[in-house]
């Protein structure tokens, strides 16, 4: 019999057997992490800070007695427009579109209309990134601040 | 209406009244454990209930209140906890994050001489998040093994090795307190 197995069980309160009792009894060792266990059973009374608990039984119990939303055309778009998967399934699209895009644009005649739209299409895309560029770090610097304020 | 605790009885605004002023201390002091700052705490707290209400109402079935309850501040807590270490990675330090001054707070409120508590409450920061819920929840909630493993989510056996590293962490700094 392992000590290591006896103070395994004795952290998690596992039932010990007759032997493994006597074996804490006679181990100095194990002994020492019997009682260093139960020192580590804390059992203190906590108090809720009155405002907080005053604020959170009102509105849970506003959010229990809450209507339930019945299910709109307009909530379904809502709920989906906010859902991470369209953003992500939007942003694939737009990936592919671009690369069609750049692709048509090398291989199209010039004078197509198709291909002037499309060269217009990449130049707001470039314009888009350029902005987005400047703007992040600012606005990241922006956000940083506020946080901090 | 939801199912709620042991009795299978739907849960009305008096039944929630009730689980409410059984459980908020408990999952207040947990919270408080967990997080490291009041605000933090604060956070947990609100949203752990008004998640739980939020279920309630839309009649699903709790089979027992105060897992789910802790099972809901866990999660609450798991994300918080991915957020903040994704928003410190990006913006830095915030001011959550400089807001230690409450630390030790449970023994403050118990007994402000008590060098052990004080210690064991710094220990128990310097567990990993993993480590720290699950020792909170066995030594301190008083759940059982079955019960964390449900809760967190892992296997019995993980439990039952993450607890064991906990307190042979806790016994290696609390060691100048014993006798």
């Amino acid at each position: 019999m392992t000590c290591s197995a006896i103070q395994k069980k004795l952290s998690v309160f596992d039932e010990l057997t007759t032997v493994e009792l006597e074996h804490i009894k006679s181990c100095p060792e194990c002994a020492a992490f019997f009682k260093d266990v139960k020192s580590l059973h804390i059992t203190r009374k906590a108090k809720t800070p009155a405002r907080i608990k005053s604020l959170t039984r009102k509105a849970s119990l506003f959010e229990l007695n809450a209507q339930p939303e019945r299910p709109s055309g307009q909530s379904f778009f809502e709920r989906l427009w906010q859902m991470p998967q369209t953003a992500l399934t939007l942003t694939g699209f737009s990936v592919v579109a671009l690369f069609i895009t750049i692709l048509y644009q090398i291989n199209c005649d010039s004078s197509d209309i198709f291909c002037r739209i499309s060269a217009v299409f990449i130049i707001i895309i470039l314009v888009q990134n350029i902005i987005a560029a400047l703007c992040v770090p600012l606005v990241v610097q922006h956000k940083n601040f506020l946080h901090y304020k | 209406m939801a199912q709620g605790a042991h009795d299978n009885k739907p849960i009305d605004s008096a039944s929630f009244e009730k689980l409410f002023q059984q459980h908020e201390a408990d999952l207040w002091r947990y919270a408080r454990y967990l997080a490291d700052s009041q605000s933090w705490a604060e956070d947990i707290y609100q949203e752990t209930w008004l998640r739980v209400a939020r279920h309630i109402n839309k009649n699903r079935v709790i089979k027992n209140f105060k897992n789910f309850l802790f099972t809901v501040a866990t999660n609450i807590y798991r994300d918080d906890l991915k957020k903040r270490r994704f928003r410190r990675f990006f913006l830095g330090p915030s001011l959550d994050d400089e807001e230690q001054d409450d630390k030790i707070w449970v023994s403050s409120q118990v007994n402000e001489n008590d060098f052990l508590s004080d210690a064991l409450d710094q220990s128990l920061r310097a567990l990993s998040a993993r480590q720290r819920s699950m020792f909170c929840l066995s030594y301190i909630e008083g759940f059982k093994i079955s019960e964390i493993s449900k809760i967190m989510n892992c296997a019995e056996g993980t439990v039952k090795a993450t607890i064991y590293k906990a307190v042979q962490k806790l016994r290696q700094d609390l060691k100048e307190f014993r006798e």
